[in-house]
């Protein structure tokens, strides 16, 4: 984790940019899921989407909230959500993003 | 007898403002401050209250109607049933689903809970002026300065918007699967209505960011004004004052349209403004993780 500062840092922009184009791909596959795998993917879809409002809340606090290795390892787990040829390995890409969304 | 009203109304008018013009009367100074700072607070509150929704929104999608929930709930409980039966840890996560909204509403909302209490608690320590028991210059001086901060705060507020606008991720992906299914069943129809879907999906995106910021713009705006009121406090005249608070009343989001790039520019020249002023340009180099001197005492 970076230190605080007072302006908008490009990797913050990038950290929830790529962590948005990851729950894309999550709604994209809960979308075209059946009744049984939403349900599977429902509380996983509120935990990304959870995430993703804590890294823009924190976009709005005056200070720096990633490092350019949160904004790799986010689009890492994008590409594997996008990979994703099961429900289970779906849900394991999104566990994974939660994990590095808890971080801040 | 209606013209002979009327000219009294008028005389009547002429004097208030004689009396009050050529007066200097500090109480009618701090009336507009006071209303200024009211003006601030809820243009404030307001621009965040419309943001939060706007970020839950795009998160999480709209409201969904009772009778929607209903249909989710049972999809959810019969898909798990088809796979054996339905356990109640199933049947409550069922459950929990249809409250995420609420839930991470409740949690944007605490999060930025102290960011709106500032404005509201700003407004609520010029309400005294008017009783004349604020009236130290260094309490004025401190109300223009945290003025400055909490403007500054809501300009990294407006730049969040502008450089990471709020997509509408919900409704894109069902359009997207949406899309998808009509492809693959070669259904022409089916195909334009998500296509147009996914376009209106844009133009609404757009749309509300574009709003978002123009509502962080005018209450910038306001902001703006009330500090160079507090700032140059006693200098002022009560027509000055009286001029200023009307500037802040005409400000309105429809004169200025729904466009992200002129609030954009009203910002920047907001920013001009404070910046060139040489008793406002030391606060805003002061971090606002960090408290103003002048204020310590308080």
């Amino acid at each position: 984790m970076a230190t605080k500062k007072a302006t908008l840092d490009d990797d913050d922009l990038a950290l929830v940019e790529a962590a948005e184009q990851a729950l894309d791909s999550l709604y994209e596959q809960y979308f075209a899921a059946t009744s049984k795998d939403q349900a599977l993917l429902r509380p996983q879809i509120e935990a990304a989407a959870h995430g993703i409002l804590k890294a823009r809340l924190l976009l709005l606090a005056p200070g720096t909230i990633a490092a350019a290795s949160d904004v790799t390892e986010a689009e890492r787990i994008k590409t594997e959500i996008d990979a994703a040829a099961s429900t289970q390995e779906l849900v394991l890409g999104v566990v994974k993003l939660i994990s590095l969304l808890a971080k801040f | 007898m209606r013209h002979r009203t009327l000219t009294r109304l008028r005389v009547g008018t002429l004097l208030l403002l004689a009396l009050v013009l050529l007066g200097g009367c500090t109480k009618e100074k701090a009336l507009a401050l006071k209303a200024a700072a009211e003006v601030f607070r809820d243009k404030a509150v307001g621009a965040i209250d419309n943001y939060e929704a706007l970020m839950v929104e795009g998160a999480l999608g709209p409201q969904q109607p009772e009778s929607q929930q209903f249909q989710q709930v049972l999809s959810d409980l019969k898909g798990a049933a088809a796979g054996g039966k339905v356990t109640s840890k199933v049947a409550t996560e069922a459950l929990n689903g249809i409250d995420a909204r609420e839930r991470q509403t409740e949690f944007v909302r605490t999060n930025l809970a102290d960011v709106r209490q500032a404005y509201v608690a700003y407004a609520a320590s010029l309400a005294r002026l008017p009783e004349g028991s604020f009236l130290a210059g260094d309490a004025v001086a401190c109300a223009a300065g945290l003025g400055v901060r909490l403007t500054q705060r809501l300009a990294v507020f407006a730049e969040a918007a502008y450089q990471a606008p709020v997509r509408y991720q919900y409704r894109f992906g069902k359009a997207v699967a949406d899309l998808n299914r009509a492809l693959a069943a070669k259904n022409e129809d089916e195909v334009q209505r998500a296509v147009s879907e996914l376009i209106e999906i844009r133009k609404a995106e757009k749309r509300d960011n574009a709003l978002a910021i123009t509502l962080f713009a005018d209450a910038i705006g306001a902001g703006v004004r009330t500090v160079s009121l507090a700032h140059s406090y006693s200098d002022l005249s009560v027509a000055d004052l009286l001029s200023g608070l009307n500037q802040i009343l005409e400000l309105r989001a429809s004169t200025f349209g729904v466009d992200s790039t002129k609030a954009m520019e009203r910002l920047s020249a907001y920013r001009t403004q404070m910046e060139e002023d040489p008793a406002l340009k030391p606060i805003l180099s002061i971090p606002l993780t960090e408290s103003l001197p002048a204020c310590k005492a308080r």
